[in-house]
Protein backbone atom coordinates (compact mmCIF):
# COMPACT_ATOMS: atom_id res chain seq x y z
CA UNK A 1 0.00 0.00 0.00
CA UNK A 2 1.48 3.37 -1.04
CA UNK A 3 1.69 6.25 1.43
CA UNK A 4 -1.09 7.99 -0.50
CA UNK A 5 -3.29 4.92 -0.15
CA UNK A 6 -2.49 4.79 3.55
CA UNK A 7 -3.57 8.38 4.00
CA UNK A 8 -6.73 7.71 2.02
CA UNK A 9 -7.42 4.65 4.14
CA UNK A 10 -6.93 6.69 7.30
CA UNK A 11 -9.41 9.30 6.12
CA UNK A 12 -11.91 6.60 5.12
CA UNK A 13 -11.72 4.95 8.53
CA UNK A 14 -11.94 8.26 10.36
CA UNK A 15 -14.99 9.24 8.33
CA UNK A 16 -16.62 5.88 9.00
CA UNK A 17 -16.00 6.28 12.72
CA UNK A 18 -18.23 9.36 12.95
CA UNK A 19 -21.58 8.28 14.42
CA UNK A 20 -24.34 7.90 11.88
CA UNK A 21 -26.76 10.81 11.64
CA UNK A 22 -30.19 11.11 10.09
CA UNK A 23 -30.38 13.45 7.12
CA UNK A 24 -33.44 15.69 7.38
CA UNK A 25 -35.82 15.45 4.45
CA UNK A 26 -34.83 17.66 1.50
CA UNK A 27 -38.38 19.00 1.61
CA UNK A 28 -37.38 20.85 4.76
CA UNK A 29 -34.84 22.76 2.67
CA UNK A 30 -37.36 23.39 -0.10
CA UNK A 31 -39.81 24.80 2.43
CA UNK A 32 -37.12 26.93 4.01
CA UNK A 33 -36.17 28.28 0.61
CA UNK A 34 -39.78 29.14 -0.13
CA UNK A 35 -40.17 30.97 3.18
CA UNK A 36 -36.87 32.73 2.55
CA UNK A 37 -38.13 33.97 -0.80
CA UNK A 38 -41.34 35.19 0.77
CA UNK A 39 -39.37 37.22 3.29
CA UNK A 40 -37.20 38.58 0.52
CA UNK A 41 -40.25 39.68 -1.38
CA UNK A 42 -41.80 41.33 1.64
CA UNK A 43 -38.65 43.36 2.24
CA UNK A 44 -38.79 44.62 -1.30
CA UNK A 45 -42.21 46.15 -0.72
CA UNK A 46 -40.61 49.13 0.94
CA UNK A 47 -38.79 50.04 -2.22
CA UNK A 48 -41.86 50.98 -4.20
CA UNK A 49 -40.49 54.18 -5.63
CA UNK A 50 -37.28 52.51 -6.71
CA UNK A 51 -39.30 49.71 -8.25
CA UNK A 52 -41.22 52.10 -10.43
CA UNK A 53 -37.98 53.69 -11.60
CA UNK A 54 -36.50 50.28 -12.40
CA UNK A 55 -39.67 49.28 -14.20
CA UNK A 56 -39.66 52.36 -16.39
CA UNK A 57 -35.97 52.02 -17.26
CA UNK A 58 -36.32 48.31 -18.03
CA UNK A 59 -39.37 49.02 -20.13
CA UNK A 60 -37.67 51.71 -22.15
CA UNK A 61 -34.26 50.07 -22.42
CA UNK A 62 -35.06 46.41 -22.59
CA UNK A 63 -38.39 45.48 -23.99
CA UNK A 64 -38.52 47.88 -26.86
CA UNK A 65 -35.38 46.31 -28.27
CA UNK A 66 -37.07 42.97 -28.97
CA UNK A 67 -37.34 42.10 -32.61
CA UNK A 68 -40.44 42.97 -34.59
CA UNK A 69 -42.88 40.19 -35.30
CA UNK A 70 -46.19 39.46 -37.02
CA UNK A 71 -48.79 37.08 -35.70
CA UNK A 72 -52.44 36.29 -36.30
CA UNK A 73 -54.67 35.88 -33.26
CA UNK A 74 -57.86 33.86 -33.69
CA UNK A 75 -60.80 33.79 -31.28
CA UNK A 76 -60.40 30.79 -29.00
CA UNK A 77 -64.09 30.13 -28.40
CA UNK A 78 -66.89 28.10 -29.85
CA UNK A 79 -69.95 29.67 -31.43
CA UNK A 80 -70.20 32.82 -33.45
CA UNK A 81 -68.03 35.77 -32.59
CA UNK A 82 -69.43 39.22 -33.14
CA UNK A 83 -67.33 41.92 -34.70
CA UNK A 84 -67.85 44.15 -31.67
CA UNK A 85 -66.04 41.55 -29.55
CA UNK A 86 -63.08 41.54 -31.91
CA UNK A 87 -63.02 45.32 -31.93
CA UNK A 88 -62.94 45.29 -28.12
CA UNK A 89 -60.08 42.79 -28.21
CA UNK A 90 -58.26 45.00 -30.72
CA UNK A 91 -58.45 47.89 -28.27
CA UNK A 92 -57.30 45.79 -25.31
CA UNK A 93 -54.49 44.14 -27.30
CA UNK A 94 -53.23 47.50 -28.54
CA UNK A 95 -53.12 48.79 -24.97
CA UNK A 96 -51.26 45.69 -23.82
CA UNK A 97 -48.66 45.89 -26.59
CA UNK A 98 -48.03 49.57 -25.91
CA UNK A 99 -47.75 48.78 -22.19
CA UNK A 100 -44.96 46.26 -22.82
CA UNK A 101 -42.99 48.76 -24.87
CA UNK A 102 -44.09 47.99 -28.45
CA UNK A 103 -45.36 51.45 -29.29
CA UNK A 104 -45.09 50.71 -33.04
CA UNK A 105 -47.23 47.59 -32.82
CA UNK A 106 -50.35 47.64 -34.97
CA UNK A 107 -53.45 45.53 -34.45
CA UNK A 108 -55.96 45.09 -37.30
CA UNK A 109 -59.20 43.14 -37.48
CA UNK A 110 -59.31 41.10 -40.68
CA UNK A 111 -61.33 38.03 -41.66
CA UNK A 112 -62.50 37.30 -38.13
CA UNK A 113 -59.03 37.52 -36.56
CA UNK A 114 -56.59 40.05 -35.16
CA UNK A 115 -53.39 40.60 -37.13
CA UNK A 116 -50.60 42.00 -35.02
CA UNK A 117 -47.48 43.46 -36.64
CA UNK A 118 -44.35 44.77 -34.93
CA UNK A 119 -45.33 42.96 -31.75
CA UNK A 120 -43.25 40.79 -29.40
CA UNK A 121 -42.25 37.30 -30.47
CA UNK A 122 -43.64 35.69 -27.32
CA UNK A 123 -47.12 36.70 -28.42
CA UNK A 124 -47.17 33.46 -30.41
CA UNK A 125 -46.59 31.33 -27.32
CA UNK A 126 -49.70 29.42 -26.25
CA UNK A 127 -48.92 30.39 -22.66
CA UNK A 128 -48.54 34.11 -23.38
CA UNK A 129 -50.43 36.16 -20.83
CA UNK A 130 -50.98 38.84 -23.47
CA UNK A 131 -53.57 36.65 -25.17
CA UNK A 132 -55.35 35.63 -21.97
CA UNK A 133 -57.49 37.24 -19.31
CA UNK A 134 -55.67 36.30 -16.12
CA UNK A 135 -57.84 35.55 -13.11
CA UNK A 136 -56.54 35.76 -9.58
CA UNK A 137 -58.18 33.13 -7.40
CA UNK A 138 -57.60 33.09 -3.66
CA UNK A 139 -57.77 29.62 -2.13
CA UNK A 140 -57.04 28.16 1.30
CA UNK A 141 -54.04 25.85 1.62
CA UNK A 142 -55.18 22.41 2.78
CA UNK A 143 -51.83 20.67 2.79
CA UNK A 144 -48.42 20.72 1.23
CA UNK A 145 -47.58 18.14 -1.44
CA UNK A 146 -44.37 17.14 -3.17
CA UNK A 147 -43.96 16.26 -6.82
CA UNK A 148 -45.89 13.55 -8.67
CA UNK A 149 -44.22 10.17 -8.32
CA UNK A 150 -45.02 6.58 -9.17
CA UNK A 151 -48.15 5.44 -10.96
CA UNK A 152 -50.92 8.00 -10.85
CA UNK A 153 -54.18 7.24 -9.09
CA UNK A 154 -57.46 7.32 -10.97
CA UNK A 155 -59.40 8.06 -7.78
CA UNK A 156 -60.92 11.51 -7.29
CA UNK A 157 -58.61 14.06 -5.73
CA UNK A 158 -59.01 13.96 -1.92
CA UNK A 159 -60.31 17.08 -0.24
CA UNK A 160 -58.37 16.54 2.98
CA UNK A 161 -54.87 15.45 3.92
CA UNK A 162 -54.17 11.79 4.67
CA UNK A 163 -53.24 12.63 8.26
CA UNK A 164 -53.56 15.55 10.66
CA UNK A 165 -49.77 15.95 10.76
CA UNK A 166 -49.84 17.09 7.12
CA UNK A 167 -52.77 19.48 7.45
CA UNK A 168 -52.52 23.25 7.50
CA UNK A 169 -54.33 24.81 10.52
CA UNK A 170 -58.05 25.15 9.86
CA UNK A 171 -58.56 27.92 12.39
CA UNK A 172 -56.46 30.92 13.33
CA UNK A 173 -54.10 29.78 16.11
CA UNK A 174 -54.87 31.18 19.56
CA UNK A 175 -51.33 32.31 20.25
CA UNK A 176 -50.91 35.47 18.24
CA UNK A 177 -48.62 37.20 20.67
CA UNK A 178 -45.27 36.23 19.19
CA UNK A 179 -43.17 39.36 19.33
CA UNK A 180 -40.57 38.06 16.92
CA UNK A 181 -43.09 37.15 14.27
CA UNK A 182 -45.59 34.32 14.14
CA UNK A 183 -44.37 31.07 12.62
CA UNK A 184 -45.92 27.71 11.91
CA UNK A 185 -43.94 24.49 12.14
CA UNK A 186 -42.75 23.21 8.77
CA UNK A 187 -44.90 20.31 7.66
CA UNK A 188 -43.73 17.45 5.50
CA UNK A 189 -45.47 16.88 2.18
CA UNK A 190 -48.43 14.55 2.36
CA UNK A 191 -47.10 11.32 0.79
CA UNK A 192 -50.59 10.24 -0.29
CA UNK A 193 -50.78 13.17 -2.72
CA UNK A 194 -47.75 12.12 -4.77
CA UNK A 195 -50.00 9.62 -6.55
CA UNK A 196 -52.36 12.33 -7.79
CA UNK A 197 -51.92 14.28 -11.00
CA UNK A 198 -51.53 18.02 -10.89
CA UNK A 199 -54.69 19.94 -11.73
CA UNK A 200 -54.29 21.47 -15.19
CA UNK A 201 -54.96 25.18 -15.86
CA UNK A 202 -57.97 24.19 -17.96
CA UNK A 203 -59.41 22.07 -15.13
CA UNK A 204 -58.69 24.88 -12.67
CA UNK A 205 -60.47 27.43 -14.84
CA UNK A 206 -63.43 25.12 -15.45
CA UNK A 207 -63.91 24.18 -11.78
CA UNK A 208 -62.74 26.97 -9.51
CA UNK A 209 -65.11 25.85 -6.76
CA UNK A 210 -63.56 22.45 -6.23
CA UNK A 211 -60.41 21.27 -4.50
CA UNK A 212 -57.32 21.40 -6.70
CA UNK A 213 -53.74 20.16 -6.56
CA UNK A 214 -51.74 23.04 -7.99
CA UNK A 215 -48.03 23.54 -8.64
CA UNK A 216 -46.08 26.29 -6.93
CA UNK A 217 -44.45 28.55 -9.52
CA UNK A 218 -40.93 27.08 -9.88
CA UNK A 219 -38.30 29.80 -9.99
CA UNK A 220 -35.31 27.74 -10.96
CA UNK A 221 -36.23 24.22 -11.94
CA UNK A 222 -36.78 23.62 -15.60
CA UNK A 223 -38.57 20.31 -15.01
CA UNK A 224 -41.84 19.43 -13.35
CA UNK A 225 -42.98 21.29 -10.25
CA UNK A 226 -41.24 20.05 -7.12
CA UNK A 227 -43.71 21.67 -4.79
CA UNK A 228 -47.46 21.51 -4.98
CA UNK A 229 -50.31 22.45 -2.68
CA UNK A 230 -53.68 20.86 -2.17
CA UNK A 231 -55.96 23.88 -2.06
CA UNK A 232 -59.62 24.25 -1.20
CA UNK A 233 -62.40 25.83 -3.26
CA UNK A 234 -61.89 29.41 -4.41
CA UNK A 235 -62.65 31.84 -1.60
CA UNK A 236 -62.69 34.92 -3.78
CA UNK A 237 -62.08 35.64 -7.46
CA UNK A 238 -60.44 38.94 -8.22
CA UNK A 239 -61.18 40.59 -11.53
CA UNK A 240 -58.84 40.72 -14.48
CA UNK A 241 -58.49 44.48 -14.20
CA UNK A 242 -56.58 45.97 -11.29
CA UNK A 243 -56.03 49.59 -10.33
CA UNK A 244 -52.28 49.43 -10.92
CA UNK A 245 -49.43 46.97 -11.18
CA UNK A 246 -45.66 47.46 -11.23
CA UNK A 247 -42.77 45.07 -11.70
CA UNK A 248 -39.93 44.63 -9.21
CA UNK A 249 -36.92 42.45 -9.89
CA UNK A 250 -36.18 40.12 -6.98
CA UNK A 251 -32.45 40.54 -7.36
CA UNK A 252 -31.48 38.01 -4.70
CA UNK A 253 -33.55 35.01 -5.59
CA UNK A 254 -34.30 35.52 -9.26
CA UNK A 255 -37.81 35.91 -10.54
CA UNK A 256 -39.89 39.04 -10.89
CA UNK A 257 -42.32 40.41 -8.36
CA UNK A 258 -45.44 42.27 -9.45
CA UNK A 259 -46.85 44.68 -6.90
CA UNK A 260 -50.56 44.90 -7.52
CA UNK A 261 -53.01 47.44 -6.17
CA UNK A 262 -56.58 46.19 -6.33
CA UNK A 263 -59.68 48.25 -6.99
CA UNK A 264 -61.44 49.48 -3.81
CA UNK A 265 -64.26 46.94 -3.89
CA UNK A 266 -61.86 44.07 -4.46
CA UNK A 267 -59.51 45.41 -1.83
CA UNK A 268 -62.35 44.94 0.63
CA UNK A 269 -62.90 41.34 -0.52
CA UNK A 270 -59.20 40.56 -0.21
CA UNK A 271 -59.13 42.02 3.32
CA UNK A 272 -62.18 40.00 4.37
CA UNK A 273 -60.58 36.74 3.30
CA UNK A 274 -57.16 37.65 4.68
CA UNK A 275 -58.67 38.62 8.04
CA UNK A 276 -60.48 35.31 8.24
CA UNK A 277 -57.23 33.50 7.44
CA UNK A 278 -55.00 35.64 9.69
CA UNK A 279 -51.82 33.68 10.60
CA UNK A 280 -52.87 30.94 8.18
CA UNK A 281 -51.73 30.19 4.70
CA UNK A 282 -53.55 31.28 1.56
CA UNK A 283 -52.68 30.40 -2.01
CA UNK A 284 -52.84 32.91 -4.85
CA UNK A 285 -53.83 30.93 -7.93
CA UNK A 286 -53.08 32.62 -11.25
CA UNK A 287 -54.18 30.61 -14.27
CA UNK A 288 -53.66 27.28 -12.52
CA UNK A 289 -50.31 28.04 -10.90
CA UNK A 290 -49.75 29.18 -7.32
CA UNK A 291 -47.74 32.37 -7.62
CA UNK A 292 -47.73 33.04 -3.89
CA UNK A 293 -48.69 31.02 -0.80
CA UNK A 294 -48.25 33.56 1.96
CA UNK A 295 -48.74 33.11 5.68
CA UNK A 296 -50.96 36.08 6.43
CA UNK A 297 -49.18 38.83 8.34
CA UNK A 298 -46.82 36.73 10.46
CA UNK A 299 -45.20 39.89 11.84
CA UNK A 300 -48.48 41.27 13.24
CA UNK A 301 -50.28 40.36 16.44
CA UNK A 302 -53.62 41.36 14.95
CA UNK A 303 -54.87 41.75 11.40
CA UNK A 304 -54.35 45.03 9.60
CA UNK A 305 -55.73 45.92 6.18
CA UNK A 306 -53.63 45.20 3.11
CA UNK A 307 -54.99 48.43 1.67
CA UNK A 308 -55.56 46.71 -1.65
CA UNK A 309 -51.97 45.54 -2.04
CA UNK A 310 -51.00 42.09 -3.21
CA UNK A 311 -47.85 40.56 -4.66
CA UNK A 312 -47.65 38.16 -7.58
CA UNK A 313 -44.60 36.48 -9.05
CA UNK A 314 -43.36 35.73 -12.55
CA UNK A 315 -40.33 33.75 -13.65
CA UNK A 316 -39.19 35.95 -16.52
CA UNK A 317 -39.04 39.66 -17.14
CA UNK A 318 -41.23 39.46 -20.24
CA UNK A 319 -43.73 37.29 -18.34
CA UNK A 320 -43.89 39.87 -15.56
CA UNK A 321 -44.52 42.74 -17.96
CA UNK A 322 -47.04 40.70 -19.93
CA UNK A 323 -48.91 40.02 -16.71
CA UNK A 324 -48.86 43.68 -15.73
CA UNK A 325 -50.14 44.64 -19.17
CA UNK A 326 -52.88 42.03 -19.01
CA UNK A 327 -53.97 42.98 -15.49
CA UNK A 328 -54.06 46.70 -16.11
CA UNK A 329 -55.70 46.68 -19.53
CA UNK A 330 -58.67 44.58 -18.49
CA UNK A 331 -59.98 41.28 -19.80
CA UNK A 332 -60.33 40.36 -23.45
CA UNK A 333 -63.88 40.20 -24.72
CA UNK A 334 -63.07 36.85 -26.26
CA UNK A 335 -59.94 34.77 -25.58
CA UNK A 336 -57.38 34.59 -28.37
CA UNK A 337 -55.00 31.96 -29.65
CA UNK A 338 -52.00 32.66 -31.86
CA UNK A 339 -51.07 31.30 -35.27
CA UNK A 340 -47.88 32.56 -36.87
CA UNK B 1 -29.21 15.42 -11.53
CA UNK B 2 -31.93 16.96 -9.40
CA UNK B 3 -31.20 18.51 -6.04
CA UNK B 4 -32.92 15.86 -3.93
CA UNK B 5 -30.82 13.07 -5.45
CA UNK B 6 -27.64 15.05 -4.93
CA UNK B 7 -28.65 15.83 -1.36
CA UNK B 8 -29.31 12.17 -0.51
CA UNK B 9 -25.98 11.11 -1.97
CA UNK B 10 -23.80 13.81 -0.41
CA UNK B 11 -25.36 14.99 2.84
CA UNK B 12 -23.92 12.33 5.12
CA UNK B 13 -20.39 12.69 3.72
CA UNK B 14 -20.40 16.46 4.20
CA UNK B 15 -21.86 16.16 7.70
CA UNK B 16 -19.24 13.64 8.76
CA UNK B 17 -16.45 15.75 7.30
CA UNK B 18 -17.63 18.68 9.35
CA UNK B 19 -17.86 16.47 12.46
CA UNK B 20 -14.24 15.48 11.90
CA UNK B 21 -13.17 19.05 11.28
CA UNK B 22 -14.99 20.78 14.11
CA UNK B 23 -15.37 17.85 16.57
CA UNK B 24 -18.97 18.72 17.33
CA UNK B 25 -21.75 16.53 15.88
CA UNK B 26 -24.49 19.08 16.55
CA UNK B 27 -22.49 21.86 14.99
CA UNK B 28 -21.65 19.60 12.04
CA UNK B 29 -25.34 19.00 11.41
CA UNK B 30 -26.09 22.71 11.54
CA UNK B 31 -23.23 23.46 9.16
CA UNK B 32 -24.29 20.74 6.72
CA UNK B 33 -27.89 21.97 6.72
CA UNK B 34 -26.80 25.51 6.05
CA UNK B 35 -24.37 24.46 3.30
CA UNK B 36 -27.04 22.42 1.51
CA UNK B 37 -29.54 25.26 1.87
CA UNK B 38 -27.05 27.57 0.15
CA UNK B 39 -26.52 24.86 -2.47
CA UNK B 40 -30.28 24.66 -3.09
CA UNK B 41 -30.50 28.44 -3.45
CA UNK B 42 -27.87 28.34 -6.19
CA UNK B 43 -28.70 24.92 -7.59
CA UNK B 44 -29.25 26.08 -11.21
CA UNK B 45 -25.59 27.13 -11.31
CA UNK B 46 -24.08 24.63 -8.87
CA UNK B 47 -25.67 21.69 -10.69
CA UNK B 48 -23.73 22.66 -13.80
CA UNK B 49 -20.40 22.26 -12.01
CA UNK B 50 -18.42 19.08 -12.60
CA UNK B 51 -18.27 18.49 -8.83
CA UNK B 52 -21.09 20.16 -6.91
CA UNK B 53 -19.98 18.48 -3.70
CA UNK B 54 -16.68 20.34 -3.82
CA UNK B 55 -18.64 23.59 -3.88
CA UNK B 56 -20.85 22.48 -0.99
CA UNK B 57 -17.80 21.37 0.99
CA UNK B 58 -16.14 24.78 0.62
CA UNK B 59 -19.37 26.54 1.68
CA UNK B 60 -19.63 24.21 4.68
CA UNK B 61 -16.06 24.90 5.73
CA UNK B 62 -16.57 28.65 5.50
CA UNK B 63 -19.83 28.48 7.41
CA UNK B 64 -18.30 26.12 9.95
CA UNK B 65 -15.37 28.40 10.53
CA UNK B 66 -17.68 31.32 11.29
CA UNK B 67 -19.94 29.30 13.59
CA UNK B 68 -17.01 27.65 15.32
CA UNK B 69 -15.34 31.00 16.05
CA UNK B 70 -18.59 32.41 17.37
CA UNK B 71 -19.07 29.45 19.69
CA UNK B 72 -15.50 29.62 20.93
CA UNK B 73 -15.99 33.30 21.75
CA UNK B 74 -19.27 32.54 23.51
CA UNK B 75 -17.72 29.63 25.42
CA UNK B 76 -14.93 31.87 26.65
CA UNK B 77 -17.56 34.03 28.36
CA UNK B 78 -19.37 31.08 29.98
CA UNK B 79 -18.42 29.27 33.18
CA UNK B 80 -16.48 26.10 32.46
CA UNK B 81 -18.80 23.17 31.91
CA UNK B 82 -17.89 19.53 32.10
CA UNK B 83 -17.91 18.11 28.62
CA UNK B 84 -19.74 14.82 28.25
CA UNK B 85 -17.69 12.40 26.16
CA UNK B 86 -19.47 11.08 23.09
CA UNK B 87 -20.03 7.39 22.62
CA UNK B 88 -17.17 5.77 20.74
CA UNK B 89 -17.65 2.72 18.62
CA UNK B 90 -14.17 1.26 18.96
CA UNK B 91 -10.78 2.23 20.22
CA UNK B 92 -8.98 1.78 16.92
CA UNK B 93 -11.53 3.93 15.10
CA UNK B 94 -11.23 6.58 17.75
CA UNK B 95 -7.51 6.68 17.19
CA UNK B 96 -8.04 7.09 13.45
CA UNK B 97 -10.48 9.87 14.07
CA UNK B 98 -8.19 11.56 16.55
CA UNK B 99 -5.35 11.47 14.04
CA UNK B 100 -7.47 13.11 11.38
CA UNK B 101 -9.03 15.69 13.68
CA UNK B 102 -5.58 16.55 15.01
CA UNK B 103 -4.33 16.86 11.45
CA UNK B 104 -7.25 19.08 10.44
CA UNK B 105 -6.80 21.19 13.57
CA UNK B 106 -3.16 21.81 12.89
CA UNK B 107 -3.30 22.98 9.29
CA UNK B 108 -4.30 26.26 7.67
CA UNK B 109 -7.76 26.87 6.27
CA UNK B 110 -6.57 26.43 2.68
CA UNK B 111 -4.78 23.23 3.60
CA UNK B 112 -7.92 21.94 5.31
CA UNK B 113 -9.98 22.65 2.21
CA UNK B 114 -7.48 20.82 0.04
CA UNK B 115 -7.37 17.79 2.33
CA UNK B 116 -11.15 17.41 2.47
CA UNK B 117 -11.56 17.84 -1.26
CA UNK B 118 -8.81 15.32 -1.95
CA UNK B 119 -9.47 12.58 0.57
CA UNK B 120 -13.17 12.89 1.32
CA UNK B 121 -14.74 14.34 -1.80
CA UNK B 122 -12.20 12.30 -3.81
CA UNK B 123 -11.39 15.02 -6.31
CA UNK B 124 -8.24 14.86 -8.41
CA UNK B 125 -5.59 17.55 -8.24
CA UNK B 126 -6.83 19.34 -11.42
CA UNK B 127 -10.40 19.24 -10.08
CA UNK B 128 -9.34 20.66 -6.73
CA UNK B 129 -7.47 23.42 -8.55
CA UNK B 130 -10.71 24.39 -10.32
CA UNK B 131 -12.77 24.33 -7.11
CA UNK B 132 -10.19 26.29 -5.10
CA UNK B 133 -9.37 28.64 -7.96
CA UNK B 134 -5.62 28.08 -7.98
CA UNK B 135 -2.92 26.28 -9.99
CA UNK B 136 -2.43 22.53 -9.82
CA UNK B 137 1.08 23.06 -8.48
CA UNK B 138 -0.33 25.13 -5.65
CA UNK B 139 -2.75 22.35 -4.75
CA UNK B 140 0.07 19.80 -4.68
CA UNK B 141 2.21 22.04 -2.54
CA UNK B 142 -0.68 22.77 -0.20
CA UNK B 143 -1.50 19.09 0.27
CA UNK B 144 2.13 18.18 0.74
CA UNK B 145 2.65 20.88 3.33
CA UNK B 146 -0.51 19.84 5.18
CA UNK B 147 0.48 16.20 5.40
CA UNK B 148 4.12 16.95 6.11
CA UNK B 149 3.18 19.24 8.95
CA UNK B 150 1.37 16.37 10.58
CA UNK B 151 4.20 13.93 9.87
CA UNK B 152 1.87 11.78 7.81
CA UNK B 153 4.28 11.83 4.93
CA UNK B 154 7.38 9.86 5.61
CA UNK B 155 10.65 10.80 4.10
CA UNK B 156 10.63 9.89 0.43
CA UNK B 157 6.87 9.65 0.16
CA UNK B 158 5.33 10.83 -3.09
CA UNK B 159 5.01 14.56 -3.38
CA UNK B 160 1.66 14.34 -4.40
CA UNK B 161 -0.67 12.94 -3.19
CA UNK B 162 -2.23 12.22 -6.50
Amino acid sequence: MTPTDQIQDLFDRALASVPVGVAPSPHTLHRRLHQHRLRTRLTTMGGGALAIAVSVIALLAGLASNSAFAVTLYPNATGSIESIQLTADQRVMTARLHAVGFSNAAVKVEHGALIVTNGPSDLASPTSLLTSSPQILVRAVTCYAGAESGPLSTNPLPTTCSGPQYAAPTTTPDDTSSAGGFTTPATEPDPALSAFATTTPAQDAASPSTTALLPLLPLHDSGAAVERYLVGPTLVTLSSKVASATVVHAAIEGGWIINVRLNPNESQLWDQVAAEYFHRQLAIDLNGVIVEAPLIEPGNTSFSSFDGQMQLLAVTKSGAYDLVAALTSGPLAVPLVAHE
Amino acid sequence: MDFDTYYSASYERVRRSMALTFRDPALAEEIAQEAFFQTLRRWPKVSLLDHPEGWTMIVALNKGRDLHRRRVRQAAKQPLLIQTPTHQSGEARVEDRMMITTLLDGVSERQREALLLRYITQLTIPEIAVVMGCAEGTVKATLHAALASASLLTKGAPNDTD
